[in-house]
């Protein structure tokens, strides 16, 4: 099974969802899904069990890529943030002028197994 | 009755675990209704004597290692079983062990309950660390875990 697969099964329960088909790849965890809060913990912490690696709410929110200078203004990403985010994702859906808040909610099931695959390749 | 569910810490070593007992006794008046002429302890409060130990370990584990203080909230029971019926007179040990622990996120415990040697009740528990609401209760909260670690010590005495 992919990390994809895994990841889809692993968020089931939690989303207090049935089948594995309503979580698609594309789906928005908080968008499409309805994930809260409480939810990314247990998220987290089953990562964690069933895959080894540690995620941080912050990589969620891409605030990694609000660090650098003139990446974010006025809380909305530059177009360079854009490009590496869409470079980094495999995506053409990240835009300047994109706020923080709608990174997080639009993070996708895909997104998340590409962290994961991220974090794994380094081990 | 004092809502303190752990009669004394043996063990508490910050990062790591915490050993804790509970001595049941048919004084409590938890035993007039759980349950009439047929007393036995619930798992909900073996449940909160686990979660409170391991509360005080998460508690003590931010104050040693010099992370700002945070409110350890109990927000998940994860796999819990209760595997014995816990009667007056019986002693429990109840033990944590750090599993997580992310302060600016969230910490997961593994937390047993045992009688004898015999595994009673067992899983894992999971906390958020909440900002503090405000400066004074923050040192209130101090104040009183402070109180708490040092009544065990004399209870160890």
């Amino acid at each position: 099974m992919d990390t994809l697969e895994k990841l889809q099964q692993l968020l089931l329960p939690i989303l207090g969802l049935e089948n594995r088909e309503e979580v698609k790849p594309e789906s928005a965890l908080v968008r499409d899904l309805g994930a809260e809060s409480i939810d990314f913990v247990e998220i987290f912490y089953e990562i964690e069990n069933q895959f080894g690696v540690k995620i941080k709410v912050q990589e969620i929110a891409q605030s990694d890529y609000g660090n650098s200078e003139g990446s974010v203004d006025n809380g909305k990403i530059s177009a360079e943030t854009a490009a590496k985010l869409n470079a980094d994702f495999n995506s053409d859906r990240f835009v300047e002028g994109l706020t923080i808040r709608e990174l997080f909610e639009t993070f996708t099931v895909r997104d998340l197994a590409t962290i994961i695959d991220r974090k794994r390749s380094v081990l | 009755m004092r809502f303190i569910l752990v009669d004394k810490i043996v063990e508490l070593v910050a990062g790591d675990s915490a050993k804790g007992v509970k001595c049941i006794t048919l004084t409590n008046e938890i035993f007039n209704e759980h349950f009439p002429n047929y007393p036995i302890f619930p798992g909900s409060l073996i449940l909160e004597g686990m979660a409170q130990l391991a509360g005080v370990l998460l508690s003590h584990t931010l104050i040693e290692e010099g992370h700002p203080y945070r409110v350890v909230a109990l927000t998940m029971v994860k796999n819990l079983k209760f595997r014995a019926i816990i009667h007056p007179g019986d002693r429990l040990i109840y033990s944590s062990k750090i599993k997580y622990f992310y302060p600016n996120e969230y910490a997961a415990v593994v937390v047993k309950g045992e009688r004898e040697g015999e595994l009673c009740a067992g899983g894992e528990l999971i906390f958020s660390f909440l900002e503090s609401p405000n400066p004074q209760f923050e040192k209130e909260m101090l104040h009183n875990l402070k109180l708490i670690i040092e009544s065990y010590k004399g209870a160890n005495q």
